[in-house]
């Protein structure tokens, strides 16, 4: 969750490569929470970055930062594949999926798993919009400025957004501890 | 993460930072396998496909297809279709540079049954109009030469007359008819005669003309220069009528003389005798002026018009001219350069139609791209909502 140097040159694979390395496991995290399947994630994450690739030379900094620019590829991908989805109403959701989780919860203290289970079943819990609030703050580390920019709205009302998601998500988390 | 009831909607800094860390925790990780691929597919800056990701059909479905790419960048069909706008009007406008006669309007029109092929004759149709176009006439070209002897002779009574022989396609005769018809009208000329006959097979037209002699090699030039049509032959003629002139005016200056003597003697007369011989002179005389001065009338009318006749023959069919300069058949490079043109002309017409239908097409969808987009995401937003 590391920042790009902004001075790097637009359109250069040089810049595009440490976005990459920047930004991969927060792209993933990200695309992973708000599809909720680890297979199709690793796609929509392969093919956000190549279309970010692809289309580098159209970045216009004016615009936003890099990152912002990047969650906005990352999320239309995933926003399209739901809607592929939806229309093929094969539901690729497979809470009980293995590998899914094992990437959602390695660590095995008992304390520590009875919290992250709450969390997690809170996380859940959430709706689509909001559970993409907290995975673009908690998951991608984005700013408040680059949430906004993500989502197309202002930084006032993402901060608004945000702040009521994290009280339903604690009022959640009581609800059901 | 057991706060007072009444403190849910307003979380403190260390409650936000304990359960931001429980979901930090919680962010899920890519196993290091896609991590690896996709890092090697990254390296390869996309060459090549993730060998774990899905197969190559379901990735190029998930991939912008080039009119997706095209809608992504609004303004290139949009430039693209100037510039073709822009060329075709640029072609269209160097194709036309030769077009330089247009029909004036008002020119009158061939008579119905002329202008079915069947025979017509328009006698002494004077040019209704004083056209404006005088500015605007051909400068004469070949009568040059004849323009400076005209001058030189402005004294002298010349009568001139010409011929032209003009070819054109056979459906062309009708058009260059209406062309002939139109310089008669501009030169304030008269037609004595006409006859237009057209058919599928061809035709021919043929006029016989007065045009003011003042007018006439312009009005030669004019006719020279018809749309669609080329010369086949002209003629031009002068004959010196000035003695013959002369001689009317003085058998006409004798005759006037000798009536005022005898209508003198006559009112002196006594004799009925003298008086009958006077009164028969005086008759004989009066007929003798009045046949000199419709002899001089008649010159007057050769000199201040000339007689042109215009042939209009189509080159297939039976309008060859005897004689006449007519195409031996070989393929020249004017036929050629004329026949590009025409194919260009033609092709840039084509474009040109293309272009009208193309153009508003073009435009409707730069106006619809800011809506499909604004549809577009709103698809998927309505998706996230529907998740």
């Amino acid at each position: 969750m590391t920042a790009t140097s902004p001075t790097a040159l637009e359109g250069s694979w040089e810049r595009f490569e440490a976005l990459y390395r920047s930004s991969r496991d927060d792209v993933y995290a990200y695309v992973a929470t708000l599809l909720r399947d680890a297979a199709t994630a690793e796609d929509v994450t392969a093919l956000a970055f190549e279309r970010a690739y692809r289309r580098r030379r159209s970045f216009d900094r004016a615009r936003g930062d890099e990152r912002a620019w990047l969650f906005g590829i990352a999320r239309n991908a995933a926003l399209d594949e739901l809607r592929r989805r939806k229309r093929h109403a094969t539901l690729a959701v497979d809470p009980e999926d293995a590998a899914a989780a094992d990437a959602f919860a390695s660590d095995d203290h008992a304390d520590g798993t009875v919290r992250r289970t709450v969390v997690r079943a809170a996380l859940d819990a959430l709706a689509p919009r909001e559970r993409e609030l907290v995975a673009l703050k908690f998951h991608a580390g984005l700013t408040n400025a680059e949430i906004a920019r993500v989502l197309g709205i202002s930084e006032s009302n993402a901060g608004t957004l945000l702040h009521r998601t994290i009280a339903k998500l604690r009022k959640a988390c009581h609800d059901a501890a | 993460m057991t706060p007072p009831e009444d403190r849910w909607d307003d979380p403190t800094p260390e409650e936000i930072a304990e359960l931001g860390a429980l979901l930090v925790a919680e962010r899920p990780q890519p196993s290091p396998t896609f991590a690896a691929e996709l890092d090697a597919c990254v390296a390869a800056r996309f060459a090549t496909p993730r060998r774990g990701g899905a197969d190559p059909r379901a990735r190029a479905a998930k991939r912008p297809r080039r009119w997706q790419a095209l809608l992504h960048r609004p303004f290139l069909p949009a430039a693209a279709t100037a510039l073709a706008v822009g060329l075709v009007a640029l072609v269209v406008a160097l194709g036309s540079g030769g077009d330089t006669q247009r029909l004036p309007t008002g020119v009158p029109a061939l008579s119905g049954d002329a202008a079915k092929g069947t025979s017509g004759a328009v006698q002494e149709q004077a040019a209704p109009e004083r056209a404006a176009a005088d500015e605007a006439a051909p400068a004469p070209q070949a009568g040059s030469l004849t323009d400076a002897a005209a001058g030189r002779d402005a004294a002298r009574k010349i009568e001139r007359t010409a011929s032209i022989e003009l070819g054109t396609d056979a459906d062309r005769v009708d058009d260059v008819a209406q062309s002939v018809l139109g310089v008669v009208a501009r030169y304030d000329a008269i037609v004595d005669q006409s006859s237009v006959q057209s058919g599928a097979a061809g035709g021919q037209a043929q006029f016989e003309l007065r045009i003011p002699a003042a007018r006439l090699q312009p009005a030669l030039a004019a006719l020279s220069h018809l749309p669609d049509a080329h010369v086949l032959a002209r003629t031009d003629d002068t004959v010196d009528v000035n003695q013959a002139y002369v001689s009317v005016r003085r058998r006409l200056a004798n005759a006037r003389a000798e009536r005022a003597g005898v209508v003198r003697a006559l009112a002196n007369a006594d004799a009925e005798d003298e008086t009958l011989r006077l009164r028969a002179r005086l008759d004989a005389l009066e007929h003798t002026i009045a046949q000199a001065e419709r002899a001089q009338r008649a010159l007057d009318r050769r000199v201040d018009y000339s007689r042109v006749s215009v042939a209009v023959h189509s080159d297939a069919g039976g309008g060859a001219i005897p004689g006449a300069a007519t195409d031996d058949g070989s393929f020249t490079l004017g036929d050629a350069a004329r026949d590009a043109l025409r194919v260009l002309e033609v092709a840039a017409g084509v474009v040109v139609i293309a272009a009208a239908a193309l153009l508003p097409a073009a435009l409707l969808a730069a106006l619809a791209w800011p809506l499909a987009v604004v549809a577009r995401r709103r698809r998927r937003e309505h998706t996230l909502d529907t998740a």
